[in-house]
């Protein structure tokens, strides 16, 4: 028996005017799953939202919601609720208010509104807060009324658009976490918008990327990790970014001949490859090695190195540039040799001319 | 990205409704009026009984009445009182109590003389005409005061004397004019970025040369508005002349406003008065068009 | 230097360095006193009026008009008063200017949700159509309007003169509110269609609230805008009884007006209400500006 399907896309397509903004979308998102939706600015990303919540019209394509089909239903019948990158909560409104809006407008009791406020405010920490009004909050106490809001409504599903985004640093560490507890606490299904990959690893239970207006590729985050589709996702995802390299497959087709350049060096790989084809091969920074010179595959030179304590950043001085993370304290300088060690498995290969995973 | 949201149809056709109150309002009001009005400059009528077409008689009759004409005249002469010289004045004194007086006395003083400049644009213009009407009698404050000391001959009937009305209306026009040019002008020199009159103080220019040098070319869309506005109310000016002078003496203070009013309610020629409305209304919406125009213009300029 | 900022936002440094130098420049003594002599021109009729007002006629008659009263005379006053039936058109004005500004502001109210905030199709011609219809003269649809008054028993009634003027202060209010609308935060807008608001209620519940300074402003504009309006209610309200002090002010030339010191204590009693509209609304126009502004 398949899981429910809460939220159905067939087909999307979003024009405005001109511009093209969404392109033949298509995604099932099953009941319960934390669903981010990452890429670029521009990708379609909050259009594709906005779309889910009803505040921009598609142009083509089905949208389902929980089975029903929902192309011409006006955002306040369709029962989801959004967090909203601004907040936008109303500012001349009090907390409490602004959480018990919805239930006003869809004529519950004061006395009810009330109770289940107080019951909204325990969740999300606000308990104190009900009679202060939106300028008197922080940041991160005004983000908690606009997930409160979007609480006390018990809605199929939830919608944020981008919301840590103008927060710092270190609460958005801390509100990723609550923001996750709250989806396992609530088992609702929610559908999360951000432009930072590492939010999305960490937080949802399916991960998609997009870049002008298509899905580039779905998956849970470590199946995007391991294995990106194309060039693009595997560029996208981890950070330090993953190192590109153009090579030709070596004649005897066990190895790469990596094209630094003016330097050419061989890399050995771990499956078979037709001799003399030109692709990409990309390896992450955390996947390469570092290692006394002359015992790697090739040696390099050191352009300069970053150390934040933990782990070790070194860049080396080759066209193009490689990245490499070492978590650990590596004693190397800036133009130093080193060797270079890779493991093959962890070598990912894209055509040249197609960008994909080979 | 700047996309606009494209709005649901139906929202779009919901929020229409809210304009059927306004549009209602205007089509009863403004628009049957207009066209109404137009149509009886096409007629004779006394306002009993039906109007008789006449085609274009009243605008013919128009062209050769002197009153027509004179009243032309004289809405020239009030362009000078109520658009020209109120806002020369204006601008200095925006430029002497922003610039100068903020400096030396600070911005109480300065904000002081502002209120007091503005107190004669609170009047319904019917009072000021009051006022004025009382201090500009024969025996009125002027003369006698001009008769205390010994003046005598320089007092004259202000008002009934045909030479001196016009200047006298006028003087109470400026009187009232110049508090609106003044507080407009300095509310634009408060966007005016300070360290240009600093820059220029340091390059020696004094007071005057900064204000033409500067403060007038920045204040250019104060000045166009100010301008405009005050443009259209000297073409529709009324009420001061019906309460000091009622157009005269000797239609010498006659304008196309008071023209239309005496022929709508006094002769009862409204087919007539409606085409000096037409011809007012004309001058007003072409003006308005040339001048916004010309503002487009020079906003694509820069 | 220690640097502090004015009320208008330039450093006090500046004004301090300024006034360093100047200080040392004769010429503002001359300036002011300028200064001083304008203002004092300009105000005079106030003044004057006020003067002359509280006199007596008999001592009109001796000291002239720059005399100052010995004692506080009321009787031209409560003469202009009563035989004006003043207090009546204070009531009259009163009653038109706040429901013209009540009417006014609604109906800008509903126009501008249309055009700054529905983006209706068509929005600019509507608004240009709109300017246009109010820049041009009252000459131009008095004698309908009256006709049409006076063809459906509206004719010297309070109710015609605030319609007219509601709608003809609206366009005014249009332009100013669509273009505060169409700034108006999206995002709230949506966070009220998401929970549920209609449009109406919107308009209630979240618009309105936010847009309080902004209306009360142009409410207070509108008013006295129509109490200082002439040629309309000269017109439209021919019967004594329901004159407003506007229409009462213009037409006391018409009237035996030969006693100095009556004339001063209509002029004066035109100027109170005014001057006093003028001090209740300073406040409301100050902090409705600097709303305004500061959005």
């Amino acid at each position: 028996m398949s899981q429910d399907i809460q939220i159905e896309l067939l087909g999307i397509e979003k024009h405005y005017g001109a511009f093209h903004a969404l392109k033949n979308v298509n995604l099932s998102i099953p009941k319960g799953t934390f669903v981010a939706l990452v890429g670029p600015s521009g990708c379609g990303k909050s259009t594709l939202l906005r779309s889910l919540a009803g505040l921009e019209k598609i142009t083509g394509g089905t949208l389902k919601i929980a089975g029903k089909v929902m192309n011409d239903v006006p955002p306040r019948s369709r029962d989801i609720a959004m967090v909203f990158q601004s907040y936008a909560l109303y500012p001349h409104m009090t907390v409490e208010q602004n959480l018990t809006y919805s239930l006003k407008m869809h004529g519950v009791p004061k006395a009810e509104a009330k109770q289940k406020a107080e019951e909204v405010a325990v969740i999300t920490g606000l308990s104190r807060l009900l009679d202060r009004y939106p300028r008197q909050l922080s940041g991160g106490q005004r983000q908690r009324v606009a997930m409160g809001r979007a609480i006390i409504r018990n809605p199929q599903a939830f919608l944020f658009d981008e919301p840590l985004s103008n927060l710092d640093a270190a609460l958005r560490v801390s509100m990723r976490k609550e923001i996750r507890s709250l989806h396992d606490r609530l088992g609702a299904t929610f559908v999360y918008v951000t432009h930072d990959q590492v939010e999305a690893m960490t937080m949802a239970d399916h991960v998609v990327v997009m870049r002008d207006g298509i899905i580039e590729q779905q998956g849970a985050p470590l199946e995007l990790y391991d294995r990106p589709a194309n060039r693009f996702v595997a560029g996208f995802i981890g950070s330090p970014a993953m190192n590109f390299i153009p090579a030709i497959a070596a004649e005897d087709g066990k190895c790469l001949i990596l094209d630094f350049g003016a330097v050419k060096q061989k890399l050995a790989i771990s499956r078979a490859i037709e001799p003399g084809r030109t692709l990409v091969a990309g390896i992450r920074p955390e996947h390469i090695g570092v290692v006394a010179p002359g015992e790697g595959s090739f040696d390099v030179p050191i352009a300069f190195v970053e150390s934040t304590g933990s782990a070790t950043f070194i860049v080396a001085e080759t066209q193009p540039e490689l990245t490499i993370v070492e978590t650990r304290r590596d004693r190397v300088k800036a133009g130093d040799m080193i060797g270079i060690s890779v493991d093959p498995d962890q070598i990912h290969l894209f055509d040249a001319s197609t960008d994909r995973l080979i | 990205m700047a996309i606009s949201s494209q709005r649901w149809s139906d929202g779009s056709r919901s929020y229409s409704l809210y304009l059927i109150p306004g549009a209602v309002g205007f089509i009863l009001i403004v628009l049957i009026p207009q066209l109404a009005n137009l149509g009886l400059s096409f007629t004779a009528w006394k306002g009993v009984g039906t109007p008789r077409p006449v085609g274009l008689q009243n605008y013919s009759r128009l062209l050769t009445d002197d009153q027509f004409w004179g009243s032309m005249y004289h809405t020239l002469l009030f362009i000078v009182s109520m658009t020209v010289i109120p806002v020369c004045i204006g601008l200095v004194l925006a430029a002497l109590l922003f610039d100068y007086v903020r400096d030396q006395f600070g911005e109480w003083v300065s904000s002081f003389f502002r209120a007091g400049f503005y107190l004669p644009q609170i009047l319904p213009v019917t009072v000021a005409g009051v006022l004025w009407g009382w201090i500009l009698n024969p025996v009125g404050v002027i003369n006698i005061t001009l008769k205390s000391i010994g003046l005598d001959n320089l007092a004259q009937n202000w008002i009934g004397d045909a030479t001196y009305a016009l200047a006298a209306v006028s003087l109470v026009i400026v009187w009232i004019q110049v508090g609106y040019c003044l507080v407009v002008f300095m509310a634009g020199l408060s966007r005016i970025d300070p360290s240009l009159y600093e820059a220029a103080e340091l390059d020696g220019a004094n007071w005057w040369s900064r204000l033409v040098t500067i403060t007038i070319p920045l204040l250019a869309p104060e000045i166009f508005v100010v301008v405009l506005t005050t443009l259209i109310a000297a073409l529709k000016v009324f009420a001061p002349i019906f309460v000091i002078t009622a157009g005269g003496p000797d239609n010498s203070t006659l304008v196309p406003s008071y023209l239309t009013y005496y022929h709508f309610f006094t002769t009862q020629r409204v087919g007539y008065a409606a085409a000096i409305a037409v011809v007012q209304t004309t001058l007003t919406i072409g003006l308005a068009v040339i001048f916004l125009r010309f503002q487009s213009q020079q906003e694509a300029k820069e | 230097m220690a640097y502090s900022v004015l009320s208008d936002g330039t450093t006090k440094a500046r004004a301090t360095a300024a006034a360093d130098r100047a200080r040392r420049d004769p010429m503002r003594w001359v300036v002011l006193a300028t200064l001083i002599l304008l203002l004092a021109f300009t105000l005079f009729p106030f003044f004057l009026a006020l003067l002359n007002a509280v006199k007596a006629s008999a001592e009109y008659a001796v000291g002239g008009p720059l005399s100052i009263p010995r004692s506080i005379d009321l009787t031209a006053i409560e003469k202009f008063w009563t035989v004006s039936d003043f207090s009546r058109k204070l009531l009259n004005s009163l009653v038109i200017s706040l429901g013209v500004s009540v009417l006014g502001v609604l109906i800008s109210l509903f126009n501008a949700y249309a055009i700054g905030v529905g983006k209706v199709p068509g929005s600019r011609v509507i608004l240009v159509v709109f300017l246009l219809g109010i820049m041009v003269p009252q000459e131009s649809i008095i004698y309908p309007l009256y006709y049409m008054a006076k063809a459906s028993g509206l004719y010297d009634t309070q109710l015609s003169v605030i319609i007219i003027f509601a709608v003809l202060q609206s366009a005014f209010g249009t332009y100013l509110l669509s273009t505060v609308l169409s700034t108006f935060p999206k995002e709230i807008l949506e966070a009220a269609e998401m929970d549920g608001s209609t449009h109406w209620k919107t308009l209630w519940f979240v618009v309105v609230p936010m847009l309080r300074p902004t209306l009360m402003v142009l409410g207070t504009f509108f008013f006295i805008w129509t109490w200082n309006e002439f040629l309309i209610p000269l017109v439209m309200l021919v019967s004594n009884n329901n004159q407003t002090v506007s229409v009462a002010m213009g037409l006391t030339r018409g009237q035996n007006m030969s006693d100095p010191v009556l004339q001063a204590s209509a002029a004066f009693l035109g100027i109170i209400p005014t001057v006093i509209f003028f001090l209740i609304f300073q406040r409301t126009l100050t902090r409705g500006i600097a709303a305004g502004a500061v959005k």
